[in-house]
């Protein structure tokens, strides 16, 4: 009776070593790649964290006055717009934060390109502003990629469509109103991918420690 | 063929509407090409053209269309119709007529253009359809077909047409190029089918057509198809992809063979699975493609591949994954400023801006640098700057220098790649003190017996040692330790007398940064020895430079002082010194300046010790040799027969161009053209001496000076040399005149022995009348000589001849009679010979050396003649009355060289003459002597001894003296005698009294009988006065 007991334990045990080995072999073979796309999708978020004050200042100048007078702050660039990220990504799980970041991203992009678009018929001499929006935008795109990557990597579902899609909202027939919008939405993008360099530095510091996190 | 183009409505296929384009066409052909143009949108098009609604005849064609920007591309290819020249001329006017060309350049009218086009031209190719119909078809119309591969085409007949011309498959025939193609090739598959089999080999479009023979001379071509035959598209290999950042992300690949065929290329991105992006490349580029900026996706995995396509297949790429930041190669960093920095000599600061790239990215640089002019670069290792610092403090530079800097850079994780290396900027180092004293050097000159006159120089630093603009020098010179003298100077010499004593030079030089260690030199005293030299110094070219080797004598030398000059004159240097220093340890040092080639330089070095130098020890060399500029100059030292002596001068220095090694003598015979082996002899030698020559010969010679690099020949020299060896002709003449001298003596010896002999035959004595006893023996004779003469014909007063001619002495054997039997003897001989002899007694002959000769009446008188023709005349002179005593002397007799011929009546006195000898033949025979001189003054004032008149003319020219005989003759002694005279009267009235001097001796030793005078004709020979 017990000589049975032990060795069901005995299977039981080497059943869980040969499913814990396939685990990591598992594990460990995707692993680079999906630590090289994090650190990827960290850089881009550093990337446009950088980018996004250059392009709100872009936009601001190209905007013409009162824009290009006065700063970021100025109520002027304080309307109201939809589908915008909400919420804040600290204390979330990080799968959870790293979808609500793809879906941020993925608005932005969708805003973006709806400034873009505005700002082709108000402003299409603009070159460097609109290269600009759409090297953002192509960074928004890869970003998204990347998230999109790691999540279906780790299983976790990225629903195709958005909940509040910016293609959808609408848009001011009045250019000024057009400036006022697209002004707020860099306005937040700027403040969003703040927060998003800093989850990423967080889960990035989580996952490797400090030193594997660049400044 | 005239070509013709027509605005034409295309389509491309992706966009799903028409656009404007143009159609050309050949007129009265059968294959019509065409091209769409883009339409002026400034959209980019992608898709294929396509002539939908082609007419009878007219194969539907395709081909590819991509625009890219405003009428810059456009895409065509070929159909086929008949009769298209009413289409292609409807459709032409139609567009004429419609007036929508204008129209087409604005975008609405261009849109609606086009769809009228549209509209019109398939209406009328339907209508054309319609009235020209159809004779065959042929399947398949356009085939694209692979290289090599094989192709099955159908005529097809239309039945109308076979029933209208009442043929049927069988008649077909098929051309492909214009050839016609082998039956064997095709086959009749029923009476409207006929099917051709064909396999093409070439690349490109082939017509192929069918053809119908109507009749014996009438075909028919009912249809045409063109072939396309190419190749399938390769997979594109070897792709890579470079980033420039902000700029764009270029991808390249190796296409593969080209197809001959339009083939498309797109460049395909994925991002995400959702994300995929496809950029068609343009016409004409199939191995590259750029994806611009803001296009490249940074941070994310590309997924890369390029996929070709044409008609005959397709072909895609292996793909490639790469994030476009992992292949960035940067710009290159820019240095902004290079810096000094304070009281650091040796140091720079550099500062750059760092190219743009990507936030995250970090960049490694490397820095390096050189001196100007250098080629050597110095470089700052990349870990030293793997910093997001931008700038760098580069130590252990030369001060007051120029630095030239350059930097480059590249993603520090070796991802990537270096960028290119910036612009260069040049920085400048401080300065500082001069490293050390210049060389110093100096040149004596005694003055006299106790000063010199010493020229110290010394050269500039190197710029190394300078470290600085040097200001000035500072020399200070001293004996026994006492400072005479403190010079500040920016020349590079100072002159100085001094006395022979030993003094110190200490110098230095001076920047901004302060003063050089000093350098020393001592001016030894006059009558101090120097130390020791150096060993074994050697100079050669080495490099294109001049390397000058030596061996130190001590270990005390401090170091070296070379010195050199151009010896343009043997052992004298006329021109500059030039000098230069080297190192205690230097065992060879180059010779840096003023070396030239072919020249040749005295090199001297002297070990200095502690400032002091020692001994010298020079050296001759050249920088490179070559042949000398001329030969030596070649005199003739000594020409003998078979040898010769040569000599020649040396070259001068200047003219040498090298060291000469040897000279090479050169000499051939000039008449037999024969070259003799040459004579190599030592460059010492400056004669030398051929040998073996040939006598009384021309040679040429020529000496030939040699150096390393080849010798010069002199000009020739040509001698002969001599017939006669020295001495021979000497061995020769002295034998010669010795026995000539010996002959002569031995001759003369014998002639003195045989004096009288000679003296017998050469000058016989003559007998003087004088002391003929004829005188003793008959006193009488001057009577009867007068009463024979006549009175006209008077003797001279003092009956003595004074000038007497001997027209020809008889002398036949007559000797010298000394005695009586010899007279006695030739009297005899007389006697017999009277009558036939003593006539010729008065022509021609010497007194002394006539021979015997025949008389005239002796033979005949033609014989006489030719005697007296040749006569020769003797003169006797007699100024004394010697003739007495018969004494026969040189002086007195005298051989007369006149060959005057005798006269004509000198014979009529002869027969006068024959007369008078037999009429008076007891008188004694007498020579009669031409008298026709004048008397001597002293004999016609001079009483004869025996008181006879002297005879003859006392104004006769005394030229003639000479020619005449003086005859002293007594009258008394001619009395009793019957002389055999014959007088005859001459020309110029000279009378010639002719003496038979035979029997004249005779009468005077003889008996008076036998000699007694013969009888003289009357008038002749006798002698006159004038």
């Amino acid at each position: 009776m017990r000589r049975g007991v032990r060795i069901r334990q005995t299977i039981i045990g080497i059943l869980h070593i040969l499913l814990l080995l396939g685990l990591s072999c598992h594990n460990t073979s995707a692993a680079p790649i999906l630590n090289k796309t994090m650190n990827m999708s960290y850089q881009l978020a550093v990337e446009l964290n950088r980018s996004a004050p250059a392009l709100l200042r872009l936009y601001l100048s190209a905007q013409g006055f009162p824009f290009s007078n006065d700063n970021a702050d100025m109520p002027l660039c304080r309307v109201q717009v939809k589908c915008l990220p909400k919420g804040q990504l600290v204390n979330m799980e990080k799968n959870e934060t790293l979808r609500k970041i793809h879906t941020g991203v993925k608005q932005f992009d969708l805003h973006l390109k709806n400034v873009e678009v505005q700002q082709m018929y108000m402003n299409s001499l603009k070159k460097e502003m609109h290269d600009e929006l759409k090297n953002t935008r192509t960074q928004l795109i890869s970003l998204q990629s990347n998230l999109q990557f790691i999540l279906d990597n780790r299983g976790y579902h990225v629903p195709e469509e958005l909940e509040c899609s910016p293609e959808h909202i609408n848009i001011p027939e009045n250019l000024f109103d057009q400036k006022k919008q697209g002004c707020t939405i860099l306005r937040e993008f700027k403040r969003y991918m703040k927060q998003v360099l800093k989850s990423f530095r967080h889960l990035l510091r989580n996952a490797h420690g400090k030193a594997a996190v660049n400044p | 063929m005239t070509e013709e183009y027509l605005e034409w409505a295309g389509h491309c296929a992706r966009r799903r509407r028409w656009v404007g384009g143009a159609m050309g066409a050949v007129s009265g052909d059968r294959v019509i090409g065409f091209y769409i143009r883009c339409p002026p949108l400034g959209v980019a098009l992608d898709g294929v053209a396509v002539v939908t609604q082609a007419g009878p005849g007219i194969a539907p064609a395709r081909a590819p269309c991509r625009c890219q920007s405003v009428g810059s591309d456009r895409c065509g290819g070929y159909f086929f119709l008949f009769k298209t020249a009413e289409i292609l001329v409807a459709a032409w006017y139609l567009l004429e007529r419609t007036g929508y060309l204008g129209a087409i350049k604005t975008m609405q009218g261009y849109l609606a253009i086009t769809v009228y086009l549209y509209v019109q031209i398939s209406v009328c190719l339907r209508t054309v359809d319609c009235l020209i119909g159809k004779a065959a078809y042929i399947i398949p119309e356009s085939p694209v077909i692979a290289l090599g591969s094989q192709l099955t085409a159908s005529c097809i007949l239309n039945d109308s047409f076979i029933k209208e011309n009442k043929v049927d498959a069988n008649q077909i025939f098929w051309n492909l190029k214009g050839m016609r193609i082998s039956e064997d090739n095709y086959h009749t598959v029923n009476s409207t089918v006929s099917n051709v089999t064909l396999r093409l080999y070439s690349v490109g479009n082939s017509l192929l057509t069918c053809n119908v023979q109507l009749n014996e001379d009438q075909v028919l071509t009912v249809f045409g198809i063109q072939i396309t035959t190419g190749l399938p598209p390769e997979k594109p290999k070897n792709l890579s992809c470079i980033t420039y950042d902000r700029k764009n992300m270029t991808c390249s690949w190796n296409p593969g063979n080209n197809t001959y065929l339009p083939t498309s290329y797109q460049f395909k991105v994925l991002i995400a699975p959702n994300n995929l992006k496809s950029y068609p490349l343009p016409e004409g580029v199939n191995n590259s493609y750029a994806v611009l900026f803001p296009s490249i996706h940074y941070f994310v995995f590309n997924t890369i591949w390029v996929e070709v396509k044409n008609d005959l297949g397709d072909a895609t790429s292996d793909s490639l994954q790469l994030d476009p930041v992992d292949v960035i190669k940067p710009d290159p960093p820019v240095i902004t400023s290079i810096q000094q920095i304070k009281n650091m000599s040796t140091v720079l600061s550099v500062k750059w801006e760092k190219p743009s790239v990507p936030a995250t990215y970090n960049l490694k640089y490397i820095l390096r640098y050189k001196i100007v002019g250098s080629q050597e670069w110095m470089q700052v290792p990349p870990e030293d700057t793997d910093t997001q610092k931008e700038s760098f403090l580069i130590q252990e530079l030369k001060p007051f220098t120029d630095y030239i800097f350059t930097i480059r850079c590249k993603r520090n994780d070796e991802t990537g790649y270096w960028s290119d290396w910036s612009l260069e900027k040049i920085g400048k180092t401080p300065e500082a003190k001069p490293l050390r004293g210049p060389p110093i050097w100096r040149t004596v000159e005694n003055l006299d017996f106790s000063k010199r006159k010493i020229h110290i120089m010394w050269k500039e630093l190197e710029k190394s040692d300078a470290n600085g603009v040097i200001l000035k020098y500072k020399m200070t010179i001293k004996k026994s330790s006492m400072n005479i003298k403190t010079i500040e100077t920016t020349k590079l010499g100072w002159n100085i007398t001094v006395s022979d004593g030993e003094y110190e030079v200490t110098l230095s030089a001076s920047n901004s940064a302060g003063d050089s260690p000093t350098e020393i030199l001592i001016l030894p005293a006059a009558t101090e020895s120097a130390f020791l030299p150096v060993q074994n110094v050697s100079a050669y070219p080495q490099d294109g430079q001049l390397m000058v080797e030596w061996k130190p004598s001590s270990s005390a030398v401090s170091g070296y002082v070379i010195e050199w000059c151009e010896e343009s004159i043997k052992n004298l240097c006329p021109g500059p010194l030039f000098w230069q220093t080297a190192q205690k340890t230097a065992r060879k040092v180059f010779i840096k300046d003023n070396i030239m080639p072919f020249k040749r330089y005295r090199i001297t070095i002297y070990p200095m010790y502690r400032g002091r130098p020692g001994a010298p020890l020079s050296k001759l060399a050249y920088l490179q040799q070559d042949r000398p500029a001329s030969g030596p100059l070649v005199r003739l030292k000594n020409v003998g027969k078979k040898d010769v002596t040569l000599m020649w001068s040396e070259i001068p220095v200047n003219e040498q161009r090298g060291f000469i090694t040897h000279y090479t003598i050169f000499y051939r015979n000039c008449i037999a053209n024969e070259t003799s082996p040459s004579i190599v002899v030592d460059a010492m030698c400056r004669e030398h001496e051929l040998t073996s020559l040939k006598g009384n010969t021309l040679y040429g010679v020529r000496v030939m000076a040699s150096t390393v690099k080849g010798g010069t020949n002199s000009s020739e020299v040509n001698f002969t040399t001599l017939s006669y060896a020295k001495g021979e002709i000497e061995a020769i003449v002295v034998p010669i005149c010795l026995s000539f001298l010996l002959i002569t003596v031995v001759t003369i010896l014998f002639c003195f022995n045989k004096r009288h002999l000679i003296k017998k035959y050469i000058w016989p004595n003559v007998p003087d009348p004088a002391n003929s006893r004829v005188v003793e023996w008959s006193p009488s004779t001057g009577n009867l000589i007068q009463n024979n003469l006549g009175p006209k014909e008077s003797m001279n007063s003092d009956g003595f001849i004074s000038d007497v001619t001997i027209v020809e002495a008889d002398v036949d054997e007559e000797k010298y009679l000394s005695n009586e039997d010899e007279i006695k003897q030739l009297t005899s001989l007389k006697k017999e010979k009277s009558t036939s002899e003593e006539h010729s007694s008065g022509i021609g002959g010497s007194s002394c050396m006539s021979s015997p000769r025949q008389s005239v009446s002796d033979s005949d008188s033609e014989s006489a003649q030719n005697t007296t023709s040749t006569v020769q005349y003797s003169t006797v002179l007699v100024s004394s009355p010697g003739y007495r005593c018969q004494q026969p002397s040189a002086q007195a007799f005298t051989r007369s060289e006149s060959t005057q011929p005798l006269l004509e009546n000198e014979e009529k006195a002869d027969e006068h003459t024959y007369g008078n000898f037999g009429s008076c033949s007891s008188e004694v025979k007498r020579l009669y002597f031409k008298q026709h001189a004048r008397i001597e003054e002293t004999n016609l004032n001079e009483p004869h001894p025996n008181g006879a008149e002297i005879l003859g003319d006392t104004n006769e020219d005394n030229s003639l003296r000479l020619n005449q005989m003086e005859v002293s003759d007594q009258t008394s002694d001619l009395e009793g005698f019957c002389p055999a005279v014959d007088s005859f009267q001459s020309s110029n009235n000279q009378t010639v009294v002719k003496l038979e001097f035979l029997g004249f001796r005779a009468g005077l030793e003889t008996d008076q009988q036998s000699y007694m005078p013969q009888a003289v004709k009357h008038n002749s020979y006798m002698p006159q006065s004038k």
